[in-house]
């Protein structure tokens, strides 16, 4: 029997390290195992290093360290199981989230969203990935991993581009397009024509392939969505009856001006001060629409035709526009305010008007009933075309009460 | 010498087996008493028996002790409560496997 010494044992590991086995676990494993054979097999005073040398190559076929990749996936299967788990149970939850936040959204209920948010997020951040990686694990090829890899990248650029859609957050348009690009043109062609060879895969290709197409069609009309034509056409025309309102008081305060201003015994400076302020808000006010709509448009000023402007559903213009990033009034909508109180200043005090025929610039209600700043429920987060319209609707307010004040000066 | 094809299925068995009979073991000591009750007919390859020794033992089937030899460090294998359970399970679900065997290649009646 052979006695091995500590400087034949130190020699020993660092061999065994030398070729690549890092599980410490594991190298003293092998150590203790060489040293058995060693001891057992080796005359006393043998080629220790000889002997070594052509026992280690009995323990693999090409490389020490395949002993180690072996145990790692042994201990990883040993995962399956539980990823697998996990997987079917976060499975479950998302769609039970998803589930739920759809049914209350179409019920208006409120936690809606945070259904749809918890839903999609569990499944884009840890249903699909563990999906990928379990059947990852059964693909051999490593062109079927590429195909899995580009569909799952897609599938959760799709879900999570589905999400910010819904949530109205910024950048799902970019998402959804990209995420249906990758999954028609690059992920589609692939796995179609990889599988439809293949007679056991066949039937299933052609039909995933068409559920993927109709479900990235169905998408693709979400994010390409626009207000119904007939909606469109109503706002157009709900638009073009507040503007004929608006011109027609125009006319008549115009008319009126004319018969008071003939009035000898009435104060003409204030009446001059009432017809130029009338004037120059509406003109400003009208400045402002044209500039809203040539930046939302993104068309010169002279050649817009609100006709065929008034039906836009964009909103972010004018809130960008007319609004700071704290949600605050800046630049012309302020100035606007400010024109509209000290008009409201200036013919309560000049003309007696009560507050009930003044420009109503307190809180008001907004879409989702709460109250809210007389900016804010006008033009925040507003489409342009009620944006127009809500400016006409100041325009028209402004002739109103200038039409009042000539009435009391009769 | 049986392929190690045959072998591989039945690893778990044949270690989880040896320490119900020898209550506690170390790698090398597996080998050699597998080598010696077959008469060197079956013989572990150290490749496939320890990445299945620290599997069964990640699998909580097994538990260890590890002694110091000098330098060395020796880590004793033994049966876990699950271990014991699975060991039975694992022999008779290879003796029912020998069984179907046995009638499917024609060496003998099924015995039920």
């Amino acid at each position: 029997m052979y006695c091995i010494n500590d400087k034949q044992i130190d020699y020993i590991l660092n061999d065994i390290r030398a070729r690549g086995v890092e599980m410490e676990d594991l190298q003293y494993n092998l150590l203790d195992h060489i040293c058995c054979l060693i001891e057992q097999n080796l005359e006393e005073n043998g080629d220790f290093e000889g002997f070594y040398k052509k026992t280690i190559p009995k323990f693999y076929k090409h490389e020490l360290w395949e002993i180690e990749e072996e145990t790692i996936t042994l201990l990883t299967f040993k995962n399956y199981y539980t990823m697998k788990k996990i997987m079917l149970v976060s499975g479950t939850i998302s769609a039970a989230f998803l589930t739920i936040g759809i049914f209350f959204k179409f019920m208006h209920w409120p936690g809606a969203s945070m259904g749809i948010v918890l839903g999609i997020t569990i499944a884009s951040f840890l249903f699909l990935p563990l999906l990928f990686t379990l059947k990852m694990r059964e693909k051999q090829q490593s062109k079927d991993k590429l195909i899995l890899g580009i569909g799952m990248l897609s599938a959760i650029a799709m879900s999570l581009g589905i999400m910010f859609k819904i949530m109205h957050w910024p950048g799902a348009n970019m998402m959804g397009l990209g995420s249906i690009l990758a999954m028609v043109f690059l992920f589609l062609p692939i796995y179609f024509f990889s599988g439809i060879r293949n007679p056991e895969t066949k039937v299933n290709t052609i039909v995933s392939s068409l559920v993927i197409i109709l479900g990235s069609g169905l998408f693709f009309t979400l994010i390409n969505t626009r207000p119904s034509a007939t909606i469109e056409r109503t706002n157009v025309l709900a638009n073009q009856h507040t503007q004929n309102s608006y011109e027609y008081i125009l006319k008549q305060n115009a008319l009126s001006y004319e018969i008071v201003s003939k009035d000898s015994t009435l104060k003409q400076e204030e009446l001059n001060k009432l017809r130029s302020t009338c004037t120059n808000l509406c003109n400003s006010i009208e400045d402002l629409k044209l500039k809203l709509v040539s930046a939302s448009e993104g068309i010169d000023i002279k050649k817009i035709d609100f006709n065929t402007m008034y039906g836009g559903g964009d909103y972010g213009v004018p809130s960008t526009m007319l609004f700071d990033d704290n949600g605050n009034a800046k630049g012309d909508l302020k100035q606007l305010r400010k024109n509209l109180s000290d008009f409201n200043a200036f013919v309560s005090q000049a003309y007696g008007q009560k507050t009930e025929n003044l420009i109503n610039l307190g809180q008001q209600l907004n879409a989702r009933d709460e109250m809210v700043s007389w900016e804010v429920s006008n033009f925040y987060l507003t489409p342009i075309s009620i944006v127009l319209r809500n400016l006409t609707q100041i325009q028209l307010d402004v002739l109103n009460v200038e039409a009042n004040c000539y009435a009391v000066s009769r | 010498m049986y392929s190690s094809e045959l072998i591989k299925g039945t690893l778990k068995t044949i270690i989880l087996k040896l320490l119900v009979e020898n209550k506690r073991m170390y790698g090398y000591e597996i080998t050699a008493k597998v080598k010696e009750l077959t008469a060197d007919k079956i013989q572990l390859t150290e490749g496939a028996l320890y990445p299945t020794l620290h599997a069964l033992e990640a699998d909580g089937l097994l538990e260890t002790e590890t002694e110091y030899i000098g330098k060395r460090v020796r880590k004793y294998y033994s049966l876990s409560q699950q271990g014991k359970k699975t060991a039975t399970e694992k022999v008779n679900e290879f003796a029912a496997f020998m069984d179907t065997m046995k009638f499917l290649l024609g060496l003998a009646p099924e015995a039920n």
